[in-house]
């Protein structure tokens, strides 16, 4: 073969390999697709459920104006054929690799949730650390009241409210990988984030037309849109929040831990520092806000004692404080002994309630004890006879809690 | 016209067989390891190593006596052409069911993980290209291609391994003995049919010098043994076991794990760069030495005019094997038929190191080019 | 379905031209006094018609 033939070949390998290995077969255009953000499940009647899209408006995100979501509910028996229909309907193929969040309402949750998530996860779309949360006043209602206002991308927002959680109370453990295996399995049990009506939150809309500030704007009319006429006034609307942590067992859930619970069991399990207040020891009006950081040192052992689980905690904390607002200076040392112990007081008794209303109350291992557990037993087959969610409900703790005030300057 | 002899160094031949062995990550091997084991399943992949090594130092024994003949020379030498051609035909039989029951097994994970529009003989179409192109230039220009890539592709996969650490829970591989021996007995029984390619060995001895052949295997072995144990406990560590038998391609499920802030995620792209580029590697070469096989076992002068047939009929009989349902890949029954790849040469060693047949016979038997 | 058929009928051309191409490779190595090869190849070549016809007709 010729130098000439051989560079033709080598040539037209290329631009074929070229061509055919950049996929053209498969090309997805993105107009083509409906990016679905949030799933919404609610109850519906019968054997039926309503099924939320929140799908992304990529035209509203880049710019071009109107709402950055659209949200839409069908009704079916069925999750694939739910998929189906929303396909049809928005005449695009639904893409679910941009879903960050699937809402349950609380009905749903009490009857149990994996037969849905399992159709989902069957799928390679779907990405595993998808939040779970449980919605008291249902999932549609919940997904309406998203309305992100500093930023336009749904699934950007998604991402940074439940970045801002994360020194509250979110954990790893609510999410759609986690969720899934403590279903079906014994060491440890489900759970997902809990969402309800903030009261504490109120928000103000502009009044519509009102006002007689005689400015006119450049090359715009002035609305006269017949307003309230009442100046400074507005519209009053109620708005949804991460309130604290939905409790199962196996698939069905059992109960529910508030925000200061929550973050109590976000400090004891997970990594994150965690945001935690209390009243001033110095001055009963007003409160001191910290940042708790559990030490790589504090650790969990399990023993078994005739049968029964022997939950050894040894918490190390450290605290940094980061607002006071009383007079009091807490980088002194006296004063900050007198946090110190304020906080060992309020964080035991806070533990030790939690501790109480899991074990006795849910009877429900959402700690995780039985992974640990595990290491007391030899093979699979003797871990599985010891039916730890049964064993669990009679655990014993001894809990050792330590604390330390970070002085500044110290 | 002088005539040159086909060599390759040490190197290329470990990196043929570290790839032959290692492909299999790709596949199930670490969710096979986490069904056999449970929570052991490390050790699973562990026990196959130590079993092959002693193998191979058995073999490699042996081989002190036969010098540098492939199998079917030492057939040839024990038992005639009749033999050499019986030999032939078992081993290029064992070589190609293992070429199309991979070469359906690769065409699906790529078309479930990026080509999931394109039909699926468009995509085997797609690797059969690359395999004839692989047999059309040769023995030693595979070689060395796997000698230039596999280190981008073992790079790769560290990559993905390293990036799920901060994952990894070591209470996932409790209870430490998981199934218990008797599985863990058992299941390495049945997945030493990871090593089969090493029978692909035995027929590069005539390629590289003599003194290299111990070097060769056990480095192949070694290396491709570290990676699978770090495969399956890279695996194990991130996924408890009892979601980790439910994952369809386990390596690609880890690497959609790994998120680095906002910049660095959805790495899943380094997994279809790496499968793509070990399992064309893996498929050529077995494709290149079927012919090569069969060139020697029947006695034909060139090997290329067979290159075409030999391609079409792998493509049928892999889609026939996929319309049975046949898995010949995971079922039991298929890792005992992998078992022949082990047996086999053993066997032939064996006779051949009886006879001494190394002895009658001048050093190499290369391909001449 | 009729473009079906007429892909399949292209496929099989494809496997025919080339075992046309393998039984004369078949013959040549008869000629070349390797009978046994030459059968064996001749034996693919016919395997290259029949396997896909299998395959893709019946």
């Amino acid at each position: 073969m010729t130098k000439t033939k051989r560079f033709t070949a080598a040539l037209l390998c290329l631009f074929f390999c070229s061509g055919v290995l950049a996929g053209c077969y498969d090309n997805r255009e993105i107009e083509d697709l409906a990016y679905v953000i949030a799933i919404g499940i609610d109850e519906a009647e019968g054997n039926s459920f309503d099924l939320t899209f929140q799908t992304a408006v990529p035209q509203a995100i880049t710019g071009g104006g109107g709402e950055g979501t659209d949200i839409t509910s069908y009704r079916t028996d069925n999750f694939l054929s739910g998929l189906k229909k929303a396909g049809q309907y928005l005449s695009r193929t639904i893409n679910l690799s941009h879903t960050k969040i699937i809402v349950v309402s609380e009905a749903i949750a009490q009857k149990g949730i994996t037969a849905f998530v399992n159709g989902l996860q069957q799928g390679l779309q779907i990405r595993q650390d998808i939040n779970i949360i449980v919605a008291a006043q249902g999932a549609k209602k919940y997904l309406e009241s998203i309305q992100p206002k500093l930023s336009s991308n749904p699934s950007r927002y998604y991402e940074l409210l439940f970045k801002s959680y994360e020194s509250d109370f979110l954990v790893p453990q609510a999410q759609l990988e986690d969720y899934l295996y403590r279903a079906k399995n014994q060491g440890a049990q489900p759970l997902a984030i809990y969402t309800t009506v903030d009261k504490n939150i109120v928000e103000t809309k502009k009044p519509e037309g009102g006002g007689d500030d005689g400015k006119k704007e450049e090359g715009g009319e002035k609305k006269s849109g017949g307003g309230s006429g009442k100046e400074g006034g507005g519209q009053e609307q109620q708005r949804m929040s991460l309130d604290g942590l939905a409790v199962f067992k196996f698939d069905k859930m059992v109960g529910r831990l508030n925000a200061r619970e929550a973050s109590v069991f976000a400090l004891m399990t997970g990594k994150n520092n965690i945001n935690f207040d209390i009243v001033d020891p110095l001055d009963s009006r007003f409160k001191v806000l910290s940042i708790l950081k559990k030490e790589k040192t504090s650790s969990t052992n399990i023993t078994f004692k005739d049968g029964k689980p022997l939950i050894s905690i040894d918490l190390i904390m450290d605290i940094n404080v980061q607002s006071v607002q009383s007079d009091y200076d807490y980088d002194e040392p006296g004063n900050a002994g007198v946090l110190n112990r304020a906080y060992k007081e309020l964080l035991e008794k806070e533990v030790r309630n939690l501790l109480q209303k899991v074990t006795c109350q849910f009877k429900s291992d959402i700690f995780g004890y039985g992974e640990l557990a595990k290491r007391n037993f030899v093979t699979i087959d003797k871990w599985e006879k010891a039916r730890w969610p049964e064993v669990f409900p009679e655990a014993r703790y001894n809990l050792k809690l330590s604390t330390e005030v970070i002085r500044h300057g110290q | 016209m002088m005539k040159t002899r086909m060599t390759f160094g040490s190197w290329e031949a470990i990196t043929v067989l570290v790839n032959s062995i290692f492909v299999q990550v790709f596949l199930s091997f670490p969710r096979d390891m986490a069904a056999y084991g449970g929570s052991a399943g490390w050790m699973v992949s562990l026990v196959i190593t130590v079993v092959v090594l002693i193998y191979f130092s058995i073999s490699s024994a042996l081989y002190e006596n036969i010098g540098s003949l492939d199998l079917l020379d030492i057939s040839e030498r024990v038992g005639g052409r009749v033999l050499k051609i019986i030999v032939g035909f078992l081993i290029t039989a064992f070589l190609f069911f293992e070429l199309t029951a991979f070469l359906g097994g690769f065409s699906q994970v790529l078309k479930m993980i990026s080509l999931d529009k394109s039909p699926l003989g468009f995509v085997e179409i797609l690797f059969l290209i690359g395999i004839i192109a692989c047999a059309y230039f040769g023995i030693e220009a595979v070689v060395r291609i796997n000698a230039f890539l596999l280190p981008v592709v073992i790079a790769g996969f560290l990559l993905i391994t390293a990036g799920v650490i901060p994952q990894m829970d070591i209470n996932n591989i409790f209870p430490v003995m998981g199934e218990g021996y008797g599985s863990i007995a058992m299941g390495s029984l049945y997945k030493l049919s990871a090593y089969s390619s090493i029978i692909i060995l035995f027929f590069m001895i005539p390629f590289f010098k003599k003194k290299y052949i111990k070097r060769v295997g056990y480095m192949s072995i070694l290396i491709s043994g570290f990676l699978l144990l770090w495969a399956t406990l890279s695996f194990l560590l991130l996924y408890p076991y009892q979601i980790a038998v439910d994952n369809k391609i386990p390596v690609f499920q880890m690497a959609k794990h790994i998120e680095f802030g906002s910049f660095l995620q959805r790495i899943e792209s380094v997994f279809v760069l790496i499968c793509s580029i070990s399992s064309l590697l893996y498929l050529g070469v077995v494709f290149t030495f079927i012919l090569h096989i069969m060139q020697k076992a029947l006695g034909l002068k060139k090997s290329k005019p067979i290159i075409l047939p030999m391609a079409v009929i792998s493509l049928t009989v892999s889609d026939i094997l996929k319309r049975m349902d046949a898995d010949m890949v995971n079922s039991k029954a298929a890792n005992m038929i992998w078992l022949t790849g082990l047996v086999l040469p053993l066997i032939i060693i064996i006779f051949g190191a009886c006879k001494k047949v190394g002895k009658k016979s001048a050093e190499g038997g290369g391909e001449i080019d | 379905m009729e473009n079906n058929i007429v892909f399949n009928v292209v496929l099989m051309l494809a496997a025919v031209w080339i075992s046309i191409y393998t039984f004369s490779f078949g013959v040549w190595t008869w000629k070349k006094k390797n009978k046994f090869g030459a059968f064996i190849v001749m034996l693919i070549a016919l395997v290259t018609t029949v396997l896909p016809f299998i395959y893709l007709f019946l």
